[in-house]
């Protein structure tokens, strides 16, 4: 090394190499970052890595009473649902997903609470600027490339620092009282009423580019309702709002030739046991319901 | 494809360097051309591969009329003069068609009740103002005889160049020409590409760190200015300064990355961008911001159309003229027009006053310390105020932000700024007998907008820039009487040392870390 001082002796080949293997030496400490401390704990982050990564060819996709209504070792399927996601997002991930793959079975959550107001203000949660790199078949991904992971990196500290959430008791609904059930689960409706007019919305009609672009790739596609508690199934039994939404998603289902299942209407045992809260089943209510949806979404 | 966005960097930069070095290093000249003029092309259809074919067809076309202009002497005159007129009219109505049919026609619509054409909206190619020029010029150069260099491969690298491609420096063929003849530009230079690396750096560090992070304190306040909500004088002056940073570092950043990434391949594109705010005058200004549109609405515009020849009136005419295209040229709508005629409307103003000034007997051109000072304020402050009308969406956003700042929607500051302050004097008693309020406010971020915003007014004032840091290395086309005068601190120029390699290392890498973080926003100028 030609190095005098700070200030003399460095060869600009010197400064060239330095310069290049000191942004190599960076951009392999974020993604080792990313890869300890960010994948496996941020929900989004493994949905870029399934879109990326994964071989699996069946795909289940929907916000959280899916994400909660599987078992983790539910290997089956590739899992790509996480909290509140919107329609047009769902629409972004699933055409990415099958951008390389075949797809053969998926498996769509249409349910009342994806037209609600939170999923259309969402719009497409900004998912457009993500999998720039899917563009092409990588042998391998570099995660701090890519936005949707490595935006985590703002975060460096949380992520550090990170602690799951403390997961919700197994038998809270359970043990609730019936009264303050009701109070929460009216709360919970308020919150996933469809908007007026949905149909008109572009969350709504991304239901409808998602279907033609899986069934052009010749999916079989199932339209799933998971089940509700009681409370929740009763109150909104004839309320307008989620009937006409229930109507949409029948008519959708039968537009584009394709089943539509409400786990809810299965003859099975349905209380309170089954639940964390109105919407969510726990442990025990996954355990019982997911293997009966390849049953009733793709047998004949 | 950005020069901010990691395809650029990491993919597409390094291979394009590579192949033209292996190319060059076994003499292959036209096929070390031929691998830029193709990677050039390459970045360009990258956001539209249709755009290929136009500036394919608009390269060949210009081509056709420039070599018969330069070499079909023979012809009389006037078949010349009619060669030229219809090559320049034939790109103007191709930008006319493709920037400006938008907005003529939808105003032409909304004069009457009644819709007389139906249009669907035409989107713009990008880089169409920028080509666009700069063959025009080339057709100009190749009428007057100025053009003695016809190789086709040549003349698609000299448009296509992709550093300069997207948003310029607007290049004159004569500039370009003598550099891809030399066989040293062939021949990868360390130097070249160590002098590059770190201009590109500074580039990028201007463009991803300072302009997108000031962006989001000035976009709320022109969406709130739209929406008819009333801004106070400090959201107002908030969002205006703010815009007129992001602007700045954006350009500046972006004409560095261009003069970094030509320098990378051994050409030295001209100075676009030469510390504009620290102009003394809006005449100087307009010598320090965008250097080569000045130079070709000069050279192409303003002097045939008789400059300062024909008398003031004329040539205050001319200048407006001038401005007004200006204006128009960076976007089809009625705030670039007025931002271009308010520019106008300054120069009449100081070229008025230096007339005055010499006709009472002073030098117009110098003034002491404070002279010199109080000058600069007062050119940047009218810039700023011509910014918010460039900046807002409609002429009723523009006036929204105006009149906060003018103070007509009060003044009003949240309390917590004043718990230093008053502790030395009662301020905040003082400020409430004048009109002040004090609550908080909704578009300005707090003390970290504030800090912000003082940060880059001292770095756009005091700094030295990137060609200083970068004398000893010419890292630019000497062109249209800019001094790059040396900085007074020896240590602030760049030497390949440790010093400066550990300064460059950071800005790249927080620049990179600004990218991975928070994604990476489009030029302002790839707009144009």
């Amino acid at each position: 090394m030609d190095i005098k001082n700070l200030f003399t002796g460095f060869s600009n080949r010197t400064y060239i190499v330095g310069i290049i293997l000191g942004i190599i030496a960076y951009v392999f400490i974020a993604e080792t970052f990313l890869r300890i401390y960010v994948i496996p704990n941020d929900e989004l982050s493994q949905v870029a890595v399934s879109v990326y990564e994964s071989e699996k060819r069946d795909v289940i996709i929907g916000d959280s009473q899916f994400k909660f209504g599987f078992p983790e070792d539910y290997s089956l399927f590739e899992g790509l649902s996480f909290n509140g996601m919107p329609v047009e997002t769902m629409g972004i991930i699933l055409k990415e997903y099958y951008r390389h793959r075949r797809p053969n079975k998926v498996i769509i959550i249409a349910a009342p609470q994806m037209l609600a107001e939170n999923r259309v203000e969402r719009g497409d949660l900004g998912f457009k600027e993500y999998f720039k790199f899917n563009a092409v078949k990588l042998p391998f991904m570099i995660y701090a490339f890519e936005k949707l992971v490595s935006r985590n990196l703002a975060d460096f500290f949380k992520w550090i620092h990170y602690k799951p959430e403390q997961q919700f008791k197994e038998n809270m609904w359970e043990e609730t009282a019936e009264e303050k059930r009701t109070e929460m689960t009216l709360k919970r409706i308020e919150t996933q009423r469809p908007v007026k007019n949905f149909q008109e919305t572009r969350n709504f009609k991304s239901y409808y580019q998602l279907l033609t672009l899986l069934k052009d790739k010749n999916a079989k596609i199932c339209l799933l309702k998971m089940p509700v508690a009681d409370e929740y199934r009763e109150l909104v039994r004839n309320d307008k709002d989620f009937l006409e939404a229930e109507t949409a998603f029948k008519e959708m289902a039968a537009a584009y030739n394709v089943k539509y299942v409400d786990l809810g209407q299965i003859p099975v045992t349905n209380d309170a046991s089954l639940y964390i809260n109105s919407d969510h089943l726990n442990e025990k209510g996954r355990r019982l319901f997911a293997p009966l949806v390849e049953k009733y979404c793709f047998d004949q | 494809m950005l020069f901010n966005s990691f395809e650029f960097i990491f993919l597409f930069l390094p291979i394009t360097v590579i192949g033209f070095s292996c190319i060059g290093k076994y003499g292959h000249k036209k096929l070390a051309v031929l691998w830029l003029v193709t990677a050039s092309l390459f970045y360009y259809s990258w956001w539209n591969p249709v755009y290929f074919w136009l500036i394919t067809a608009s390269i060949v076309f210009n081509y056709g009329i420039g070599t018969t202009l330069s070499k079909q002497l023979s012809l009389s005159k006037f078949s010349r003069k009619i060669i030229l007129a219809s090559g320049i009219a034939l790109n103007l109505s191709l930008l006319g068609y493709f920037k400006y049919a938008n907005f003529f026609l939808k105003n032409i619509n909304s004069l009457l009740d009644q819709p007389i054409v139906h249009w669907d909206t035409i989107f713009l190619p990008l880089a169409i103002s920028f080509f666009t020029f700069q063959q025009i010029a080339y057709l100009a150069d190749a009428y007057e005889d100025r053009v003695h260099e016809h190789s086709f491969l040549h003349y698609c690298l000299f448009v296509t160049f992709f550093p300069q491609l997207i948003s310029g420096p607007i290049v004159h063929h004569k500039e370009m020409m003598p550099q891809f003849e030399r066989n040293s530009t062939y021949k990868l230079s360390s130097e070249n590409i160590a002098v590059g690396l770190t201009i590109f750096f500074i580039g990028l560090f201007k463009k991803a760190v300072l302009a997108d992070g000031i962006a989001v304190y000035a976009a709320p306040v022109f969406e709130a200015a739209e929406q008819n909500i009333l801004l106070t004088f400090l959201e107002a002056w908030g969002g205006a300064l703010g815009y007129t940073f992001q602007i700045y570092f954006d350009f500046s950043g972006y004409s560095d990355m261009a003069i970094g990434l030509g320098r990378m391949f051994g050409i030295n594109l001209p100075l676009n961008f030469h510390s504009p705010y620290k102009a003394k005058s809006i005449i100087e200004f307009w010598r320090r911001w965008h250097i080569t549109l000045s130079r070709f609405l000069r050279d192409y515009l303003y002097i045939p159309l008789g400059g300062n020849r024909k008398g003031s009136v004329r040539r205050y005419l001319n200048l407006m003229i001038v401005m007004f295209l200006g204006g128009l040229w960076h976007g089809a709508g009625w705030t670039f027009i007025a931002w271009g005629a308010m520019h106008g409307f300054y120069l009449i103003i100081n070229n008025s006053w230096r007339t005055l000034l010499r006709a009472l007997g002073y030098d117009s051109n110098g003034s002491g310390w404070l002279g010199q000072r109080l000058s600069q304020i007062v050119t940047f402050t009218a810039v700023v105020l011509a910014w918010v009308i460039f900046r807002a969406e409609s002429i009723n956003g523009a006036e929204n932000v105006l009149k906060g700042m003018a103070g007509l929607n009060g003044f009003v500051m949240p309390e917590s700024y004043l718990d230093g302050l008053n502790q030395i004097a009662p301020i905040k008693s003082f400020l409430a007998n004048i009109g002040w309020e004090f609550h908080s406010l909704k578009f300005l971020q707090g003390k970290a907008e504030i800090l912000s915003l003082f940060f880059l007014l001292i770095v756009s004032w005091c700094a030295p820039n990137t060609q200083q840091i970068m004398h000893r290395y010419q890292s630019v086309f000497d062109i249209y009487r800019v001094e790059v005068k040396k900085w007074r601190w020896n240590f602030l120029r760049w030497t390949p040392n440790f010093a400066w390699f550990l300064f460059t290392l950071t800005l790249a890498t927080i620049s990179i870390y600004r990218m991975m973080s928070y994604g990476y926003k489009e030029f302002i100028y790839r707009f144009f």
